[in-house]
């Protein structure tokens, strides 16, 4: 038979579709088993996906005024650390239960083995100076808090930084039974308690007393509320720093413990 | 000249979106409305895949969890390090840095936990922080183990943005490894091919350290003793 | 069954080897909707979203295998060279026994060694000890992210093998980086490369031929 052009033209036609359609077959066995992958010269993976984090350096921030550290044992401090002399001790609880706490000062060294820190702990008059083993002390916290006493305008005011926190008047010591000047830090916090005369949050510290070195707790000085606030501002006390109820309740909120205390 | 063509014009049936929602992760509807075809934004947004935000499983949730603790640990002991200046300064200098990336870290994966972040543990160096020769040895355990952790969790993760963020801190966490091992005179590579490890020799090796402790009682409730 | 229930059916279910980009537009294709076909594969780039499988492993690995080459080959030649003295030498020593040892698993995990190895002109950078640590911290940190960048593509089987790499790539980086007096992590977390950026990341190290 002979072909006519169209015949051809249809025939050719078919073959295309034909092929086209076994071309189309072969690609989406191709794509749907993905074994003959390309070749590592021309594959193309796809893009990871994205990652849930996004972190940033974190920089270290201020420096803090101090750390403070629990005692673990009672030990006795020393000058210097290669020789026995003792700077005074530094018990495990204070008088009123707590666990003591010292300030580390952020020396370190090794004598024959083992690591010895130097801190600051309550002294007489003032906080004194010494050495103890590492392993007399529980995990570092840093102090970023300072409660400024002054004596003579009669103010407690706490900064965190160069940023004052909170300020209020208080009573202080009577000339004879003076709160003392120096340096100094807050140890406990006790609530709870029911005594009125103290208030319902009272601070310990390291300071004493100078006068009432026969007073049954050790003489330390507190920072608590007050059942006379009509005494206030005033040299009232036997040594502690009283302010107002509602004062100390907002500073607790804001001072934890080993905040330093300075007293003027 | 004619409008340019939106998305939702030609997405019938939402297969696209559904498609170009999982690319982007931003709400379907924001950009369906202004996503143009062959804009420059689009483009943009659609070169980057990212995962739809989605909850973080339950297992995902104590996986991250357990990293966060680790990073918690270390970047209080590098950061105490860095402050207490007791170190030799090479290693000084790895703490500063090292120091850094840690402490993003764990603002990166509280942010991601959200509600479900826990809180740090207390720590007690026990002068680890204060000695180089012990500071140096503690580090190079935390960071070997570390990457050798996520290499497991990686793994075992549900979601495949969790997995890409362990893979990016995973090789940073080998970046300090090498660094420390470097500084204290060891091979920073001991292995051809790093070994995974488990969840639980990581905690054998927290729990010999002893640095996680409880917090100090220094509250009360005594009647007050102070001089008055 | 309509169309549009067939595609989201399709959708659902990729299969392997098969990205939901691909899909929609194959669905796209096969309903008819021609324009939104054309329109993906006109207007927009195709990221599609990974979707692991064994098939997809072994593009990877094979990848992979073809990045490892250039730091065998660049550690390789610097031994044979023996111009370097003191650390560098142990250095490429070891890293290239090491990255040796990472094209051998590689090849092993695709079952058998791969096709062409490439060849590099790395010029004075395998004897000149400034030149030498300037190239390995380029072709370790692109080879990190080229790694970092596959990890989330493979299946969970492959996962830990690949990272067991990527860390000891890693340590390979902070190692050159302190060396070279470079901070060893700048970055609290490493940003993973796509293919076609470690492609221009080997490009750009002059050492292609």
């Amino acid at each position: 038979m002979r072909r006519t052009r169209r015949t051809r033209r249809s025939e050719l036609g078919a073959a295309l579709a034909l092929a086209g359609v076994l071309i189309g077959v072969a690609v989406a066995v191709v794509l749907l088993e993905g074994s003959a992958g390309p070749s590592p010269a021309e594959s193309r993976l796809p893009p990871s996906p994205r990652s849930a984090l996004a972190p940033r350096n974190v920089p270290l921030g201020p420096k803090p005024l101090a750390f403070w550290a629990p005692v673990r044992e009672s030990v006795s401090t020393r000058v210097n650390p290669t020789q026995p002399q003792t700077a005074g001790n530094v018990s495990r609880r204070t008088p009123e239960g707590t666990t003591n706490i010292v300030l580390v000062l952020g020396h370190s060294r090794r004598v024959a083995g083992s690591l010895w820190v130097e801190v600051r702990f309550a002294g007489v008059p003032d906080d004194a100076r010494g050495w103890v083993p590492r392993s007399a002390l529980g995990g570092y916290t840093p102090v970023r808090t300072r409660l400024v006493v002054d004596r003579e305008r009669l103010t407690a005011t706490l900064q965190r930084g160069r940023r004052l926190v909170f300020r209020t008047r208080v009573g202080v010591g009577t000339e004879s039974t003076p709160t003392p000047a120096g340096d100094f830090y807050v140890r406990n916090q006790l609530t709870r308690y029911r005594s009125p005369f103290y208030g319902p949050i009272a601070f310990g510290t390291t300071a004493r007393s100078t006068a009432l070195s026969d007073w049954p707790a050790g003489g330390f000085v507190g920072i608590h509320g007050t059942n006379r606030p009509d005494l206030i501002p005033g040299r009232v006390s036997h040594g502690c720093i009283r302010m107002a109820n509602p004062d100390i309740v907002r500073l607790a909120r804001l001072m934890p413990i080993g905040t330093m205390l300075t007293v003027r | 000249m004619e409008s340019k063509l939106t998305l939702e014009a030609v997405d019938h049936d939402g297969a696209i979106a559904e498609a170009l929602d999982e690319l982007t992760g931003g709400t379907r509807a924001d950009f369906l409305r202004k996503a143009v075809i062959g804009g420059a934004a689009t483009g943009a947004a659609l070169a980057t895949p990212a995962l739809a935000k989605e909850r973080n499983t339950k297992k995902d949730i104590a996986i991250l969890r357990f990293d966060l603790n680790l990073e918690y640990l270390q970047a209080a002991m590098y950061t105490e390090a860095e402050r207490l200046r007791q170190l030799k300064p090479r290693t000084l200098g790895w703490a500063h840095v090292v120091g850094a990336n840690e402490r993003g870290h764990v603002k990166a994966i509280r942010g991601l936990l959200g509600r479900d972040a826990v809180k740090s543990p207390k720590f007690n160096f026990r002068g680890v922080t204060e000695d180089d020769s012990v500071f140096t040895e503690t580090a190079v355990a935390f960071e070997d183990l570390t990457a050798a952790l996520l290499k497991t969790q990686a793994a075992q993760v549900d979601s495949r943005g969790v997995l890409a963020a362990l893979v990016s801190l995973h090789s940073v966490e080998a970046r300090h490894a090498a660094w420390i091992r470097h500084i204290a005179g060891i091979v920073p590579a001991a292995y051809a091919v790093d070994k995974p490890t488990s969840k639980a020799r990581v905690v054998r090796l927290v729990d010999s350290t002893n640095f996680v402790t409880s917090v100090p009682r220094t509250k009360g409730r005594r009647r007050p003793g102070y001089t008055g | 069954m309509s169309n549009r229930v067939t595609r989201r059916a399709i959708a659902e279910d990729p299969g392997p080897g098969l990205t939901r980009v691909q899909l929609v537009k194959w669905g796209a294709a096969a309903g008819g909707a021609m324009a939104a076909g054309g329109l993906l594969a006109g207007g927009l780039p195709m990221p599609a979203i990974s979707q692991p499988s064994p098939a997809q492993d072994r593009q990877v690995l094979e990848w992979l295998v073809q990045v490892q080459h250039l730091e065998a080959g660049f550690y390789t030649e610097a031994e044979r060279r023996g111009a370097l003295r003191g650390e560098l030498r142990e250095l490429s020593q070891l890293v290239g026994e090491q990255d040796r040892a990472h094209v051998a698993a590689l090849e092993r995990a695709v079952g058998g060694a791969g096709s062409n190895r490439p060849k590099f002109d790395f010029g004075d950078a395998t004897s000149d000890p400034q030149r030498f640590l300037a190239a390995a911290l380029e072709i370790e940190e692109l080879a990190l992210a080229a790694v970092n960048g596959q990890v989330p593509n493979l299946t969970k089987r492959r996962i830990v093998t690949v990272m067991g790499i990527a860390s000891v790539e890693a340590r390979h980086v902070g190692w050159v980086r302190d060396l070279a007096g470079r901070n060893p992590a700048p970055r609290p977390a490493d940003v993973p490369a796509t293919q076609d950026k470690t492609r221009a990341a080997i490009e750009a190290t002059g050492f292609t031929t």
